[in-house]
């Protein structure tokens, strides 16, 4: 027999509310389904979610520790394992300073609220400055901004889609990839399509034809990277037309000054860069500035490019100076149920750290990834000598996958923790198991303030984790102990964690230990707005109160408590962009590489799931018709493409249209998965084309490198072509 | 399975219809970059009966060959030879010679003969060449069609012989904008045939049509569909069956309505067979027999022939009552069921008898001439399976040629080959001509689709 | 509301593997889909996530409101398929 348990996908911000069939046992599942009784998110229900099972049940998944030995893993107990990292770690800060331990997560972790404050709590009793996320890959140039804007670097303002009249959305694929990234707006984008229906303004910038373009009434073809240029633009004509209004909702401070910078700015210019014709821009701006309500949104499409952080900022400024901000149909912060930047601090510590080598701040106290190999491989007091990963594959979610490779199979110690061994733990000496959501529970404190809604779900254990596998925050509490280093540097703390350990044996006291479940009582009864034993007694989710306007002047952070509209760092950037000659196209790196997002795919993971991606196992290099012919390119053909640092082989096929010169090779493919219990197989799925990605330039501001904007050549391989690309092969 | 030097696995596929498609894009999909295809087709062009079958009003299910071919060439290992024919310019076992494995996709692309006196008479034509001529296929681009009568005749009542009725009684303006040949079109233009009857042997229930075909006769423009309400009225049909439902209800519909005056008819009739095609040099007329449905002990409903024979005058005859396969030469072949024998795709030796190393078949030519175009996705999986798993257990015979040598050898045979540059070359020729107005305006004739693939040679 | 597939479909099925709620019958595994006409979305399950229509080779599914005029009769026929199920 089997029973129904409800909780909420964790793979992306649409959270969407499940109905996950188990047997009787609770060890496995037999089907996940959408649960159409959560008041919040369903409808985005997809693939992944549907198959989650699949990843939880991974044929290559490691399901006990495994030690390296020579060329092959053994396994071994947690206890053998924490006792010789904790070792080794240790002998290493003693030798070289805790900087020589460096660390690196990537987004399942931080889809878990109480793994990544107890894995934090690890990075703080090792004590280094060296740590590394996906942050630098994904939101940073978010972060800067809301720190710089709202006091917070998280502080996200949701789209207020049901009352919007015109949707002015930049940078992102909805109709693909939903309409979620650090703003969790469930069935987003059919809300978007049904205002569109209702009469609302639709407009879609992207270098791109896209399916979300498809449903605008204008899609803007912008060139890749100049999103702030556009935005500039329209905030100009706005200002310059006195088509500009008052926020009512906020105080800001600094308007003034950035007023400065537009009118500094030159519309041919902005036009020329951007290269959308004034005449469209006129058309936006006006559209935008005069709709009763709108909201422009900004998405990772510029968070990928060089200029992001400036383009974030100038979106967030385009909404303020039209009253959009936190105002009905425009942007609206939620105030969730705990203090965010509390709970914001206990994923993402604050950090002064400076880089070794390039001498940069963290950012969400985190370095860029772009960094890290260096770090490691450049000698000199503070190199990183051992590195524990989790959850991530920096190898090939960040640059110069290549030289990264390198750089850890350098190490003295790397540690990797996971579902399945990737190209970026090949040269681990541990591989620890990692737990899959569908084994996980937990509320997590941080999402509920960045919902278009107060809403609170928790999210229940499915299944067992596999036999022998314990929670990754276990391990990382475990390894502190064993390290005796203090977890969250309190002196004293580990003490207390051992003393409730103690009592929690005796029966009836298990709740008494210490672990994700006290944060989350402490945080929600702080916050003084939900009970958790009410958020508990829901399954289904737990809509708490009404959407209320007006709490983001409440819970701004800055100094003057008003949103900082003309930041240093940001109008420095901004008029060392106006500055800046055009960029010139390089004749032998003709082509600009953006990526794209696939329906069924999570970009750097999953791909290898059969049930996931059922029609084609690889990825290819999409490209405009007409620079196709021009190269006499046919679908399907072998090509090679370079940049200045790496090449890949892959096939081409024809887009949809769009601007040309743009090559579109979705990222997070390629990677290696091993089977840890037969050496030397693997299987692989397609190119990663981050190799082509140079880690030395990065965004100033976020220092995120430049995902959406290498250059890169593309040559033919046909008829030349002896050996075909190596998108996938099954290791002997 | 022993190498080759690449490692690969080197397939020949004869055939480029949608079986042909489907295995070409599944076995990148479970091969990867280790399987290398060679697609070979007596035409330049890519497409079988998708291309010359499918009836130029249903041209958008023309697009599931762009989507197969897209994915078929996705593993960059994909190589089109058309304008070659296995069996004159290659032969089987230089095929077989050059790859690990030889798959037939060619079709049933034949049309079971009319059994009946006169059936050989001018005007009256198979449905494959019928259906060739308005579509365009090089071989019957010059068949002699004559729309110079008010009555035409289409025997048999499967999806093909309502294509053949619709389009003899599409208007100009509603086949202005398809696909069809030039030279159909405008002997369409000046058609005289006012009426299409529809005859099929047995009763409603057994018609081989499938309900959207029968429905979108409705939609016919000044067309009246007309069913004598006789031929339902004692129907035994299968309640279970939700196709029935639908047809059941569509046939009545069709039987109440009172017709437009003045507009040209389409008659659907049941339970009638020709016997004999009248006529001297041309046919002038056809001879039909009634007949009543007996039900078989299998289960089957047969129908038997009457007494009473009626003369129906029409100076057009179409008979679709079946595609049927040919047999490639020196291949085993079944000629009761129309099929290469074989067992889940492996090509067997006879009926029932031992698997033949590394060849293979699938859609129409394994399974016989049914099911709409998807039933060859399944098809084209079972038989990819059982290559595979031949090939794991290193059951696939090793080419005794290395990988180059097959098209330099075909490049010797046939000067003319069209490579897929060649046929893409044609392909977007064939669009442009379209100018807009319709999807593409086909080249009919090899000689210009030469001289177009050439051009990028 | 619903998608719905219309007359032109030939059977390919990849629909079927890209639905995440399985509400397009009959699937390729069952026995029926060797016979059937054509293939229908349960509009009481589906979920409107238009993964079917954009992986539809031949575009043969709309959404129910946006379906063109020769095609309006298949919102009916899709449902009828779910209700005639039910009752066998």
């Amino acid at each position: 027999m089997s029973k129904n348990i409800y909780t909420h996908c964790n793979y992306c911000v649409s959270l969407c509310g499940l109905e996950v069939e188990v047997d009787d046992a609770g060890e496995e599942v037999i089907e996940i389904r959408p649960d159409r009784e959560n008041p919040f998110s369903w409808v985005d229900f997809c693939r992944k979610g549907k198959t989650a099972a699949e990843i939880r049940n991974h044929p290559q998944r490691i399901t006990t520790p495994m030690r390296r030995v020579g060329d092959r893993y053994v396994p071994a107990s947690y206890e053998e394992a924490i006792a010789d990292i904790a070792q080794r770690l240790n002998r290493i800060i003693e030798r070289d300073g805790a900087d020589a331990v460096g660390s690196y997560h990537g987004n399942p972790l931080g889809h878990n609220f109480g793994d990544s404050n107890l894995h934090a709590g690890l990075l703080a009793a090792i004590g280094t400055g060296n740590r590394f996320w996906v942050g630098s890959l994904d939101q940073n140039s978010l972060h800067v901004v809301q720190e710089e804007m709202f006091g917070c670097e998280l502080m996200s303002v949701p789209t207020d889609v049901d009352d919007c009249e015109c949707f002015l959305l930049m940078g992102m694929d909805p109709a693909v990839s939903r309409f979620g990234w650090i703003e969790i707006i469930p069935g987003g984008w059919k809300r978007v399509l049904e205002a569109r229906d209702r009469g609302a303004d639709l407009i879609v910038v992207d270098p791109r034809v896209t399916s979300s373009s498809k449903e605008a009434r204008t899609h803007v073809l912008i060139e890749p990277g100049e999103d702030w240029a556009f935005l500039l633009a329209l905030i100009k004509i706005i200002v310059d037309e006195g088509w500009n209004r008052e926020p009512e909702a906020v105080p800001v401070n600094g308007l003034d000054a950035f007023f400065e910078l537009v009118g500094e700015a030159d519309l041919d210019d902005l036009s020329s860069r951007c290269g959308v014709s004034v005449e469209q821009l006129r058309d936006v701006a006006e559209r935008f500035a005069k709709a009763r309500t709108a909201a422009c949104v900004s998405h990772t499409g510029l968070a990928h490019s060089g200029t992001g952080t400036v383009g974030e900022w100038l979106s967030q400024l385009l909404n303020i100076i039209t009253n959009r901000m936190d105002m009905p149909g425009g942007k609206r912060y939620e105030r969730g149920y705990v203090d965010l930047p509390k709970a914001w601090s206990m994923m993402a510590p604050k950090s002064k750290h400076r880089s070794r080598l390039r001498n940069l701040p963290t950012v969400a106290g985190f370095h860029s990834v772009a960094e890290l190999a260096d770090e490691i491989l450049t000698p000199g007091a503070g190199q990183i000598r051992a590195m524990l990963i989790c959850s991530g594959n920096p190898v090939v979610s960040g640059p110069d996958g290549d030289r990264l490779d390198k750089a850890l199979s350098e190490l003295e110690l790397l540690v990797a923790v996971d579902i399945v061994q990737r190209e970026s733990h090949r040269h681990a000496h541990w591989l620890i198991p990692g737990t899959h959501w569908l084994e996980r529970e937990g509320l997590h404190l941080a999402f509920g303030s960045i919902m278009e809604k107060p809403f609170a779900q928790y999210g229940n254990r499915c299944v067992k984790p596999k036999a022998g596998v314990r929670e990754e925050w276990r391990f990382f509490v475990d390894l502190a102990l064993k390290m005796k280093r203090p977890l969250f540097g309190f002196r004293g703390i580990n003490g207390v964690v051992r003393l409730s350990r103690a009592l929690a044996k005796i029966p009836g006291l298990r709740k008494f230990e210490f672990g994700p479940a006290w944060f989350e009582w402490l945080m929600v009864a702080a916050g003084r707005r939900v009970k958790l034993s009410e958020v508990k007694r829901r399954p289904h989710g737990y809509m708490y109160d009404n959407k209320r306007y007006g709490d983001l002047a409440r819970s701004l952070r800055t100094t003057s408590k008003k949103i900082e509209c003309a930041p240093s760092i940001l109008m420095d950037e901004c008029r060392r962009l106006l500055a800046a000659p055009m960029p010139k196209m390089d004749p032998e790196f003709p082509f600009c590489m953006v990526s794209r997002r696939n329906r069924e795919s999570m970009n750097s993971w999953m791909n290898e799931n059969a049930r996931l991606l059922q029609q084609q196992r690889s990825n290819q290099v999409e490209m405009h018709v007409e620079d196709m012919t021009d190269l006499g390119l046919e679908d399907g053909d072998p090509v090679r493409v370079s940049s200045p640092v790496g090449s890949i082989e892959l096939t081409v096929t024809a887009g949809t249209g769009g601007r040309r010169g743009i090559v579109t090779i979705p990222h997070g493919w390629g990677s290696r998965i091993f089977d840890v219990n037969a050496p030397g197989r693997y299987s692989r799925w397609g190119e990663n084309r981050n190799r082509l990605v140079d880690g030395q330039r990065i965004d100033p501001l976020s220092q995120t490198p430049l995902l959406n904007m290498t250059r890169v050549r593309v040559e033919s391989l046909e008829p030349a072509a002896r050996q075909a690309p190596t998108r996938r092969a099954v290791g002997q | 399975m022993k190498g080759d030097d690449a490692g690969a696995l080197r397939v020949a596929i004869v055939g480029s219809g949608p079986a042909a498609l489907y295995t070409a894009a599944e076995l990148v999909r479970v091969g990867g970059p280790d399987v290398q295809v060679n697609m070979i087709d007596r035409l330049p062009t890519i497409g079988g009966l998708v291309r010359a079958g499918v009836a130029p009003d249903h041209a958008d299910r023309r697009q599931v060959i762009d989507v197969y071919e897209k994915l078929a060439r996705s593993g960059g290992r994909f190589r089109f030879h058309g304008n070659v024919e296995v069996g004159r310019h290659v032969s089987h076992a230089e095929l077989l010679a050059h790859h690990h494995a030889v798959i037939y996709a060619i079709g049933a692309s034949g049309s079971r003969p009319l059994d009946v006196p006169g059936a050989n008479l001018s005007g009256c034509h198979p449905s494959s060449e019928f259906v060739g001529w308005y579509n365009g296929h090089p071989d019957h681009a010059d068949l002699p069609v004559s729309l110079d009568c008010e009555r035409a005749v289409v025997i048999g009542n499967g999806n093909v012989a309502l294509d053949v009725a619709r389009i003899l009684l599409k208007g100009d303006d509603a086949l202005v904008s398809s696909d069809i040949a030039a030279h159909a079109r405008e002997a369409l233009a000046t058609s005289r045939i006012r009426e299409v009857c529809v005859l099929g042997r047995r009763g409603p229930a057994q018609a081989a049509f499938t309900h959207p075909e029968l429905l979108e006769l409705g939609d016919l423009e000044d067309v009246s569909v007309q069913v004598d309400p006789a031929e339902l009225a004692s129907v035994d049909w299968r309640s279970d069956d939700f196709a029935s439902t639908l047809r059941k209800a569509t046939l009545e519909t069709y039987a109440r309505s009172r017709g437009v005056p003045n507009a040209r008819r389409l008659l659907l009739r049941f339970m009638v067979s020709p016997i004999e095609v009248l006529g001297r040099s041309r046919v002038e007329g056809l001879r039909l027999v009634r007949n009543r449905l007996v039900n078989t002990s299998e289960g089957r409903v047969t129908a038997v022939p009457g007494e009473r024979s009626d003369v129906l005058q029409t100076g057009l005859v179409v008979h679709a009552i079946g595609y049927r396969g040919s047999p490639p030469q020196g291949l085993p072949f079944d000629t009761a069921s129309g099929v290469i024998p074989n067992c889940g795709g492996r090509m067997l030796d006879g009926p029932g008898g031992k698997p033949r190393a590394g060849q293979y078949v699938v859609g129409w030519i394994k399974r016989g001439p049914r099911g709409v175009i998807g039933s060859n996705k399944l098809c084209a999986r079972e038989t990819v399976r059982a290559l595979m798993q031949d090939a794991a257990a290193g059951e696939l015979p090793v080419p005794v040629r290395g990988g180059e040598s097959f098209s330099t050898l075909i490049h010797a045979r046939q000067p003319d080959v069209v490579s897929y540059r060649g046929w893409k070359a044609v392909d977007r020729f064939e669009r442009q001509r379209g100018q807009g107005v319709r999807p593409r305006e086909k080249l009919t004739r090899v000689d210009d689709m030469l001289r177009v693939a050439r051009s990028v040679a | 509301m619903t998608y719905v597939i219309v007359g032109s479909c030939v059977n390919d099925a990849v629909c079927t593997e890209v639905c995440p709620v399985d509400c397009i019958q009959p699937a390729p595994e069952a026995g029926e889909f060797a016979t059937t006409e054509m293939l229908y979305i349960d509009p009481d399950v589906c979920i409107d996530c238009k993964a079917c229509a954009d992986a539809c080779p031949i575009n043969a599914i709309y959404p129910a409101e946006h379906l063109p005029d020769k095609w309006t009769a298949y919102r009916e026929i899709n449902a009828a398929f779910f209700r005639q199920r039910m009752r066998s």
